[in-house]
């Protein structure tokens, strides 16, 4: 694995270079409040905090609304219209290594055969530049899902920031080719393995491993324990929405008599409507159900399917729960190792 | 599949010179879900006409839409024809292309583009039209109405007459009302008892009318055309068949208590009959006024049981539950005069000579307390100077009511007049701020009542009425003088405002919109004056505003005509364009129910096999529906819709219009 | 939802302003159609829809004709008292007026959206709504550009940092201020679960990441978990319309004051019993939100709201309450420009993901289905495009109209910093000024758009 060093004052020509060559870069930015990745021309409009950004990058990727085609009634006949998407080059800059993991996961969902069109090109097009962390926040819980704040996983290039400058591990050829945009800006550096490098994984408290716990958790399917954690669950979206690997969908028409379009729009587990039959009947038809669902998916099913956990222990969703339902303390009571 | 028949009107030139109607038939052809388009020259004409039947039968056709002239005008035209043809007719409906397009605009372009439009929207509400039947609603053959006196009296003889049964409901021990207590009507000078007493012993002997008096309405469910009413008959103590009216009873009771038909100007006995006339000419005991107390038992005093020939006399009477199933009610529950506090001013409640009209009615009337004698109630002598005064509380916003009573110039007037018959000599003044009489030969009475009779009228209202030396002084002021006056009277007549008698209980029982003076609220102020917006139950007489008694007899005629009418079919057909709940979905906020107008709405348990409750829903009771849509608006989740004009229909129209 | 005339289609041909008017069948409709016997010339520019009754125009047939491409709309029916269904117009006056006042604030421009009484007689007044209304939309030009699209960065209000209410009023709260509170509250708990009063307490505990969070005990031992400071800023009342609750009746649920006033809405609309459960009134300093004290506690002058079982601590009125900070803001951007706010709106709702979160923290949002559910038809578009963004948050906050008591639960949670308590300040005032009436204060009361008075002001109405 190739290692350069790269000035932290450098990183303003390093975006102007990539764009020059057509690129579009992706980075975390403050909007009024909101921190959330957008593309940005401007260095100084970057903003990294400890911890992930709150809204996860998979909106670029896996968009909340795609039109998947139009059609219009006309003269008695139906025209149909495929939606095209056009896409730039992307950089998706100052990921962290849960949401670089995350897209891993997201990639193992949409590019199995068959590949999703829209995320197969937007994918194809995305080079991720991962930032590890020097510092965790208390939300954070990385390792208990097999992760660390210096995980590859998922990343073309991992940068770790030292005072001025940054260490830049080129960890795939895609992510080689980014530096060869602008060689001149990058140093031939040197420095330990990634794994090596002074982590704030041993201060980290929430590392209980949560990876072999899918079996266990079915074997409870039918545990009254489930009213007791999931009754406070209002059936929002927000945890699925801030999740990075969260991806359910629901593909819906919006129509009027003349014209319309047919749309994939995120959706959660949560909401009651969610496995609503067209007879009425709701096989998850109380919270406590829908609640169970969601960590049954995370924890168990996925695991089950794919060989991977679908949890890359970021944390958003139980820092913006807005009742404060920790799925970390919440998978521990339920395979019996409540730490509180 | 909607197979919708488009039919594109010329009339003549109406249409036809700004709107390209052949092209506008052939684009509607297009029109997904047409399957006939054609235009005709004049499609309300008989030829017309069968071009729509032909087209319904031989290309089956589902829905029809007439792009012509305002459906206020033909709707109900092709409608017809639709039905006769096997269509039901609340699948067609008309586009108005012509008072609405081509009679209001110029442009040729824009007119057809528009009436393109326009028809456009008709065929995607057409496609969504459901077909409806109007729904029956089975009516029982009988009436109830509330209240005794001269209006529900007229009320249940038209109907009885008509030859349905009747039940007559009176609270007071008789019928007749404040007519009653009536001396002479006005402007005719008829006695009242007179021209009261036959019509009471009608309703008596009316073999179609069921008279229960002391007794009220306790309960009423249901609605127009099936009306289920609980009716209390409370316990006269006294068997009403064994009863002769002789009159053995009173005189040996031995206590004694203000008579409330006389206005409390005299006394009568515990067990009383309220007037010689009444009807049921039996006597009552009320127990408030017994000297056993009211609960009687243990019996003490026993004198009237003993003194009664017949043995009429039951102390052991009960009240009695009485239940009867109606088809339309009519409320003649009358008025009150409102003496508060603002009469205390003009002496009312200190002074004894100081009384409202109807006390001065049992003073003039024959039958009265004083045999028809004026004279003052605190010396009994016969008083010189009599001082009337009108707007006693009404037009007052401030301090009163703010609407006119109606009768009181008239029976003031009157009033004077009698006075100046029975004491000659005495003079009279009335104290007046307008003069309205404006029924037939009331303003001839009133110009007899101020010049022949020689009774003093002056404009001013009179602030104070005090006692002096035996004197009541009257301040007032006389407008067109401009002078302030005072008048040393030795009786003082207020002509004090009517209000509403309807209790608040019977309101709340039938639902009933009544406003704060307590008239009941008719369903439209010039065109419904009898009905209310409650279907099935009307107003009659005073309940419903002030007024005097020939409009009291005709409105109650009124009443009377309109349920008839309703009662006269088997069944009541109701426009079928009503709400409907969507059971699954309603969360019972019940804010239909507080926004809808008639009362439509019902709460219903939803509970499961096992009869857990689940939950509370609305229902819509179609039979009193009238199809407004306000709860539909109201329902946040859309639970509720309106056949007619549903949440999809306009959703589609929208589209229709603006693309 | 796409037209099928483009806008640049529109534009090439000549464009020429497009009225919807939403009529009465038995006033406006028959004086339009007098205008027509009367053959009075108008404006071919309006489409006419026909209602039994301005009560059955619902304001989503009004924003559905603008998501549409209407460039006005008018609404038009009997004149107060002569409505032919008795109250439907004098209902619509007060809806159409709550309407008018949150578009206003979103930013339409105000001569898109007219009001008029027009009885069967006036077929002159009728033609001159009509005409005026189109030359007004003439001037305002094609509605397409501000609904449904962004036009650039919008005017700020100034960062959350510069609040022109200091928090003064609130720093003489102590941390003792709540310990006294707490374990009275943990003593109340036991008794009442010990006596059996109730089946369960549903309070505060300690959370793990977040301070406090929603928790239920079942049994008087568990007392202890119960906490209160000034991290409790969830509105517990939410799960009282929950059936994963409804086992655990009667229950016992800590209310704060701001939470108290939600027990009364929903005792008013038939969503508890009063016997289901028992508020446990705990005496609040106040809460707070990221570090600050929460906007509504600034102006709060109770430490206990209007339903109360059990009072734990100082029933007190407060006698620090200030100013709300939201006033200030509400006047900034009532000063701007319409095609300022309307940015300012617009790219605040771009920002929803269609989360529900505010929805699913309001313990008055709890129609199951909810509207945005619904898809026969559908009024709301669940994607998270502009345009469905625009009429989700509009209708939440319409539908909240008069019975949103301030909680702002809904503008904490959300993840991307929407306004929300803005939009229902907003409504809130408006309410307040027009109908004399606050949410949260009487169960007994009618809500007030379920009721009318004769008198109602109606100075935006033709």
């Amino acid at each position: 694995m190739k290692i350069w060093t790269l000035q932290k004052k450098r990183v303003g020509d390093w975006m102007a270079a990539l764009r020059a060559a057509g690129k579009e870069v992706l980075a975390p930015c403050e909007a009024d409040g909101l921190l959330r990745f957008r593309p940005i021309d401007d260095p100084s409009a970057i903003a990294v905090r400890p911890g992930p950004c709150p809204f996860p990058f998979k909106e670029w990727l896996f968009p909340p609304h795609q039109v998947l085609f139009s059609y219009q009634f006309e003269g008695g006949k139906v025209n149909l219209r495929e939606e095209e998407v056009l896409v730039n080059d992307q950089v998706g800059l100052f990921l962290r290594p849960c949401d670089a993991a995350a897209i891993k996961i997201l990639d193992t969902v949409f590019l199995s055969d068959p590949p999703d069109g829209f995320y197969q090109l937007r994918r194809s097009h995305l080079t991720i530049v991962t930032l590890g962390c020097r510092q965790a926040v208390p939300s954070c819980f990385c390792p208990a899902v097999g992760l660390s704040p210096t995980s590859l996983e998922g990343s073309d290039l991992f940068l770790w920031e030292e005072d001025d400058r940054f260490l830049v591990y080129g960890v795939s050829e895609k992510g080689d080719r980014l530096v060869q945009v602008s060689p001149d800006l990058f140093e031939p550096g040197e420095g330990p393995e990634p794994d090596q490098l002074p982590s704030p994984l041993p201060f980290m408290e929430r590392k209980e491993p949560l990876t072999n716990v899918g079996q266990k958790l079915q074997g409870l399917f039918e545990s009254d324990l489930w009213q007791e954690v999931g009754r406070t669950c209002l059936g929002c979206g927000i945890c699925a929405y801030l999740c990075p690997t969260c991806h359910c969908f629901d593909i819906v028409d919006e129509s009027d008599a003349y014209s319309g379009i047919r749309c994939r729009n995120w959706d959660c587990c949560a909401f009651p409507l969610f496995t609503l039959h067209a007879s009425g009947h709701n096989p998850r038809p109380d919270q406590p159900s829908r609640y169970r669902q969601r960590v049954l998916h995370k924890f168990a099913y996925f695991l089950q399917t794919f060989q991977q956990n679908m949890c890359v222990g970021c944390g958003r969703c139980s820092l913006f729960c807005p009742v404060g339902m920790d799925i970390y303390q919440i998978v521990l009571q339920l395979t019996g190792r409540c730490l509180v | 599949m909607a197979r919708i028949g488009v039919f594109v009107c010329h009339c003549g030139e109406n249409i036809a010179r700004t709107v390209r109607v052949k092209e506008l038939a052939q684009k509607a052809a297009q029109i997904p879900g047409v399957v006939h388009s054609e235009d005709y020259i004049y499609m309300c004409s008989e030829p017309g006409q069968k071009k729509v039947r032909d087209a319904i039968q031989q290309k089956k056709l589902t829905g029809v839409v007439v792009a012509a002239c305002s459906p206020q005008l033909h709707e109900l035209t092709f409608r017809k024809a639709c039905q006769e043809a096997g269509l039901n007719p609340y699948l067609c409906e008309m586009a108005n292309i012509r008072e609405q397009c081509s009679w209001v605009h110029t442009d040729r372009e824009k007119a057809t583009q528009k009436a393109y439009e326009h028809l456009r929207y008709i065929v995607e509400k057409v496609r969504r039209n459901r077909p409806l039947r109007p729904i029956p609603v089975p009516i029982t053959p009988r009436v109830l109405v509330i209240g005794g006196g001269i209006a529900g009296i007229q009320a249940a003889l038209d109907i009885a007459d008509g030859g349905v049964p009747v039940t007559l409901v009176e609270r007071q021990p008789s019928i007749g009302g404040n007519m009653a207590r009536l001396s002479e009507t006005f402007p005719t000078l008829d006695c009242a008892q007179c021209i009261l007493t036959p019509k009471m012993v009608s309703v008596r002997q009316h073999p179609n009318i069921e008279l229960l008096t002391y007794s009220e309405v306790e309960d009423v469910k249901g609605f127009v055309g099936n009306f289920q009413v609980t009716i209390k008959k409370k316990p006269r103590y006294v068997d009403e068949d064994l009863c002769t009216g002789c009159g053995d009873c009173a005189p040996a009771c031995p206590s004694a208590v203000p008579n409330e038909f006389d206005r409390n100007l005299s006394w009568r006995k515990a067990i009383y009959i309220p007037f010689p006339q009444a009807v049921p000419p039996v006597y009552t005991l009320d127990p408030q006024a017994c000297l056993n107390g009211p609960k009687l038992f243990p019996l003490a005093c026993e004198r009237c049981y003993q003194a009664c020939g017949p043995k009429a006399i039951n102390f052991n009477d009960r009240p009695k539950i009485i239940e009867r199933k109606v088809g339309a009610i009519i409320v003649a529950t009358g008025y009150e005069l409102l003496n508060a506090d603002y009469v205390k001013e003009l002496g009312y409640g200190l002074y004894p000579d100081v009384m409202d009209g109807l006390e001065f009615e049992r003073l003039l009337s024959a039958s009265g307390p004083t045999g028809g004698e004026v004279v003052r109630p605190s010396d009994h002598k016969v008083p010189k100077t009599v001082v009337f005064i009108q707007c006693v509380g009404s037009r007052n916003p401030a301090n009163g009511v703010p609407y006119c009573s109606r009768i009181c110039c008239m029976y003031t007037a009157k009033h004077a007049l009698l006075y100046k018959h029975k004491v000659p000599e005495g003079k009279a003044f009335i104290f007046y701020m307008d003069i309205r009489a404006g029924g037939k030969g009331y303003e001839e009475f009133i110009q007899r009542v101020m010049e022949q009779e020689r009774i003093t009228y002056i404009r001013g209202a009179v602030s104070k009425v005090y006692g002096l030396n035996g004197k009541l002084m009257v301040q007032g002021v006389d407008t067109l003088s401009g002078q302030r006056l005072e008048v040393a009277a030795d009786l003082v007549v207020l002509a004090t405002a009517m209000v509403g008698a309807n209790s608040s209980d019977l309101v709340q029982k039938l639902r009933l919109a009544v406003d704060r003076y307590g008239f009941g609220q008719e369903a439209h102020p010039k065109l419904r004056p009898v009905e209310t917006l409650s279907a099935g139950i009307f107003l009659a007489g005073v309940a419903q505003a002030p007024k005097d008694i020939p409009d009291t007899v005709a409105q109650a005629s009124a009443a009377a005509g309109k349920a008839l009418a309703l009662v006269a079919q088997k069944t009541l057909e109701r426009e079928p364009t009503v709400a409907s709940v969507n059971e699954f979905t309603c969360v019972g906020c019940f804010e239909c129910q507080k926004v809808c107008p008639y009362g439509a709405i019902e709460r219903k348990e939803i509970r499961d096999r096992a009869g857990n409750l689940l939950k509370v829903v609305s229902t819509v009771n179609t039979g009193v529906c009238n199809g407004c849509g306000a709860c539909v608006v109201a329902c946040r989740n859309k639970s509720m819709d309106l056949a007619g004009f549903s949440e999809e229909q306009i959703f589609a129209s929208l589209a229709a219009v603006t693309v | 939802m796409a037209a099928v005339r483009t806008d640049s289609e529109r534009t090439e041909k000549g464009w020429e302003p497009k009225l919807i008017a939403f009529v009465c069948n038995w006033c406006t409709y028959a004086g339009a159609d007098a205008a027509g016997t009367r053959r009075m010339l108008y404006s071919p520019c309006v489409r006419i829809i026909r209602f039994p009754c301005t009560g059955r125009i619902d304001p989503h047939f009004i924003v559905r004709a603008f998501e549409q491409g209407a460039d006005g709309v008018l609404v038009s029916g009997c004149h107060p008292g002569d409505c032919h269904y008795v109250s439907g117009n004098l209902l619509a006056r007060r809806r159409f007026a709550i309407f008018k006042a949150l578009m206003d604030f979103l930013g339409l421009e105000p001569e898109r959206l007219s009001f008029s009484w027009v009885s069967a007689t006036e077929a002159g007044k009728w033609v001159e709504v009509v005409n005026s209304r189109v030359e007004a939309l003439r001037k305002l030009g094609p509605a397409r550009v501000p609904w449904g699209t962004l036009s650039g960065p919008p005017p700020s209000l100034n960062g959350r940092s510069v609040a022109p209410m200091p928090q003064e009023p609130l720093s003489q709260v102590k941390p003792d201020d709540y310990q006294a509170v707490e374990s009275q509250l943990r003593q109340l708990a036991e008794g009442l679960l010990a006596t059996g009063q109730v089946k369960a307490v549903l309070g505060y505990g300690k959370g793990s990441l977040q301070q406090a969070t929603p928790i239920v005990i079942t049994n008087a031992t568990e007392a202890n978990q119960l906490i209160f400071n000034e991290h409790c800023v969830q509105n517990l009342t939410v799960y009282l319309t929950s059936p994963s609750f409804r086992s655990l009746r009667p229950l016992g649920v800590v209310v704060k004051a701001c939470d108290s006033k939600s027990l009364v809405g929903l005792l008013q609309e038939d969503q508890v019993k009063r016997e289901d459960f028992r508020a446990i009134a705990v005496s609040c300093p106040g809460v707070k939100v990221n570090g600050r004290w929460a906007d509504k506690c600034l102006s709060c002058d109770q430490r206990i709201g209007p339903i109360a079982d059990h009072i734990v601590g100082s029933s007190e009125p407060k006698s620090t309450a200030g100013a709300d900070p939201r006033d200030w803001e509400i006047q900034t951007i009532e000063k701007w420009a319409p095609a300022e706010r309307w940015n300012f709106w617009m790219n605040q709702f771009s920002r929803c993901i269609r989360c529900y979160a505010c929805r699913a923290v309001c313990p008055l949002c709890y129609c199951q289905p909810c509207i945005a559910d619904k898809n026969r038809p559908q009024w709301i578009p669940t994607s998270p495009h502009l345009k469905g963004n625009v009429s989700w948050n509009l209708f939440r906050a319409l539908h909240l109209a008069g019975r949103c008591i301030g909680c702002d639960e809904c503008t904490r949670v959300c993840p991307v910093g929407i306004r929300l308590d803005l939009i229902n300040r907003r409504l809130s005032l408006e309410v307040a000024k027009r109908f004399g009436y606050e949410p949260g204060k009487d169960p007994s009361v009618p809500p007030p758009l379920a009721t009318y008075r004769p008198n109602d002001p109606g100075e935006f109405i033709l």
